[in-house]
């Protein structure tokens, strides 16, 4: 029952803390990156995207419990992403202070790559799971969807 | 009430291994006739609070069904590869078996499923058989399973459906949308709609609550007990005998045998990895259609070297799939149809096999919609829609509450070299010889999955569905329905069980699950499961009291 613990005990210090949470496997650089290419995966429009829907938190807690695994690959992924930015961008500081349309052109360059397809996974997997997963905040996905438990 | 609790070392009358349709079944006959039973179910004993709306943990933890990495498969598509190691099989593994978790389709087979071989000839490639039963012979026990475990459902609608002595006890679930409209237009197109049979309460019966139409059947646990699995109904009832243990946890791992080649008991692996021998006077193996002949061929001995109960050679035989070609339709406006059980209505309108048709073979065609919201976004929309930003979130708020399924279940042909048996090198966690499917489709069967696949896409357009799409039609590499690897049959040397179950070769030792079918019927096979084990287990408690065991 490692899962539902996990959820619970995040949950929990959300909203119990009044420091804020800290992130468990990824370093913040690495979380900013996660979080952009999350964010390009579902964009924010007239509804929440990724972002808002606390994703990245999803993703770290899934990296520091059942996914421990792929801990790895995200280490490399966010790095080639980041020379890919480089590379396209030359000019650019961070891939959080990129343009829309210049991450989802980062995106296009990255989407045939493994890395993009454990992001997407997770990306959509948070984004839709019980919101005690810590990214579905305030059922936004299911909202958006038209879904309810 | 006082539980029943033995001795490994009593000799009990009955150990029945495996708790699922046909082991909960069989363990509440066998105790409410008077007999001390022990059931041995490898998995846990899970409770209804046990039981979350929590689709991630659910299918990522694979919570209630079998686990690939402490028991793998292997799998190849003919007997001259090389098995590679992959998922093959799946079921839940708890007390109460697949149905707690299933989708609980629960429709009787008809009068053509027991004797395909009288009515259409041979098929080559294939052993198309009749049964040693016939429906007559397990009406009365088909109407026991819908009294005793709650099945909800309209008789006398389906001008196809077999004759019955009784109706169902319970009215049919409110329909749904995709149900409605499927209704509407096959009826339109001159076909016969009727509600699906469910295994769910649709309104409360016998102490159980009815279902509250949440969105949570297939592949997860009823928390309100409004599904009729053997967990929620006969493993409680045989519990309150005081004279059946329900014991979790334990993994048997060989049919003992003594010198006069008959079964004494079974030995298991307990939670904390003890070997122990509970000792019997008859043993049951109701472990599945997959693990019932993996067991008969790990019990082999010096008497029985080829595996129990095998001298025909046929245990593992004959294995068959569930089949079926999934058709989907995204409509203009919303169905908003993830409420509630899956399916509502169904037609059998091209159930029987039709010379016309050029192939044997043929279906049912059901309307449903059986998508949880992270299954839907990854898997669930056409290919041509953008995986990732804006056109990819628009797609996924559009197609969710307007798409539904047809779902054609359908045939699979018995073919000698689709089997189940062991693999050579690869162990389980325990130490025991892996799982090996070997399993390619007849040509038939996939002659089927197309012409289904076009009525269902007939129907979708009639609908005036926006979008149509499908899945290309595949030979299948992986099931969750297994049948046919302890076949009956009247000959000894053709099948591994006679007509009440009973193995040919050992005389107190039965056989009844899934791998008791000879032929494969229209798919949703748990009904029959259910009614072969309450027809077997009155036939063993008859000659237990005669003392024919
Ligand atoms: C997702 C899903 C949906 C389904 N929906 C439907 C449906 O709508 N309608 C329908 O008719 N069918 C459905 N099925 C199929 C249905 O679950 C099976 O047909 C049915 O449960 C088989 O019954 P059984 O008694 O043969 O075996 P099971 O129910 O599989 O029971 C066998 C039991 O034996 C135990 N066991 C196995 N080996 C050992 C061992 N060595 N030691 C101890 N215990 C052991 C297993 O853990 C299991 O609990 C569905 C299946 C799946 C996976």
């Amino acid at each position: 029952m490692e899962m539902a613990w996990l959820a619970q005990k995040h949950a929990h210090q959300a909203r119990t803390s009044n420091k804020p949470l800290k992130f468990k496997a990824l370093s913040v650089e690495e979380a900013a990156v996660v979080e952009t290419i999350a964010e390009g995966i579902l964009p924010a429009d007239t509804t929440p995207g990724a972002k808002e829907a606390g994703v990245v938190w999803f993703i770290d807690l899934a990296l520091s419990s059942f996914d421990r695994a792929r801990r790895q690959a995200y280490r490399e992924g966010v790095a080639a992403f980041e020379a890919k930015r480089r590379e396209l961008f030359p000019s650019s500081l961070s891939m959080a202070a990129l343009a829309p349309a210049d991450v989802a052109r980062l995106i296009g360059a990255m989407e045939t790559t493994p890395f993009f397809e454990i992001v997407r996974e997770h990306t959509i997997t948070g984004f839709l799971a019980n919101p005690e997963y810590g990214g579905n905040r305030g059922e936004a996905g299911w909202k958006l969807i038209g879904f309810s438990l | 009430m006082k539980l029943a609790r033995y001795r490994p070392r009593d000799t009990v009358d009955f150990v029945v291994i495996g708790s699922g349709a046909a082991g909960g079944v069989v363990a509440k006959e066998l105790s409410t006739q008077g007999f001390s039973v022990v059931v041995l179910e490898q998995g846990p004993y899970l409770r209804e609070k046990d039981f979350a709306h929590d689709e991630l943990k659910t299918f990522r933890q694979g919570v209630l069904i079998n686990d690939w990495e402490k028991q793998p498969n292997t799998f190849r598509k003919s007997p001259e590869e090389k098995a590679m190691r992959q998922p093959a099989v799946f079921y839940g593994r708890q007390v109460g078996g697949g149905t707690v978790h299933y989708t609980a389709n629960l429709w009787r087979f008809h009068e053509v499923d027991f004797e395909e071989r009288s009515r259409w000839g041979t098929v080559a490639g294939a052993s198309l058989e009749d049964w040693p039963v016939r429906y007559s012979d397990l009406e009365p026990y088909y109407t026991k399973v819908e009294q005793e475990l709650g099945v909800s459902g309209e008789a006398g609608l389906s001008p196809f459906d077999p004759p019955r002595s009784q109706p169902y006890p319970l009215p049919p679930l409110p329909v749904k949308r995709c149900g409605a409209i499927f209704e509407r237009v096959t009826r339109q197109m001159g076909l016969h709609p009727f509600p699906a049979p469910l295994a769910i309460l649709s309104q409360p019966y016998r102490g159980r609550a009815a279902c509250t139409q949440c969105a949570f059947c297939k592949s997860f646990g009823c928390e309100v007990r409004a599904k009729s699995s053997t967990l929620a109904t006969v493993i409680p009832v045989a519990e309150g005998t005081g004279r059946c243990e329900i014991r979790s946890g334990c993994y048997v791992r060989k049919i003992e045998t003594n010198a006069d080649g008959r079964v004494t008991g079974a030995i298991y692996f307990d939670g904390r990895g003890r070997e122990v021998m509970q000792k019997a006077r008859a043993v049951v193996l109701c472990a599945n259609g997959a693990e019932s002949p993996r067991l008969l061929l790990l019990s082999r001995s010096s008497r029985f070297p080829d595996g129990l109960a095998n001298s025909s050679g046929l245990v593992g035989a004959y294995f068959m799939v569930d089949t079926g070609v999934s058709v989907r339709g995204m409509f203009e406006r919303p169905l908003n149809d993830h409420k509630g059980p899956h399916v509502s209505r169904v037609i059998h309108d091209y159930y029987d096999s039709d010379a016309k048709r050029g192939f044997w073979g043929g279906g049912g065609i059901d309307a449903r919609f059986d998508w949880y919201p992270i299954n839907f976004a990854l898997d669930g929309m056409p290919g041509d829609v953008p995986r990732w930003g804006a056109g990819y979130k628009a797609a996924l708020k559009e197609y969710f509450p307007r798409s539904m399924s047809l779902l054609a279940h359908s045939t699979c042909l018995p073919v000698e070299s689709n089997r189940i048996d062991l693999d050579p090198d690869l162990k389980d966690a325990w130490g025991l010889p892996a799982l090996r499917m070997t399993y390619r489709n007849h040509p038939d069967d996939l002659k089927v999955l197309h012409f289904l696949k076009d009525r269902a896409t007939e129907i979708l357009e009639a609908a005036g569905a926006k979008k149509i799409w499908s899945r290309k039609i595949e030979e299948l590499t992986f099931t969750g329905h297994l049948m046919g690897t302890c076949r009956m049959g009247n000959d000894a040397a053709r099948s591994v069980v006679d007509r009440n179950h009973r193995a040919h070769d050992v005389r107190n030792l039965f056989v009844v699950d899934g791998s008791s079918f000879v032929t494969c019927g229209r798919q949703q096979p748990t009904c029959t499961i259910h009614a072969l084990a309450y027809r077997a287990a009155d036939s063993m408690a008859a000659a237990a009291r005669k003392g024919e065991i």
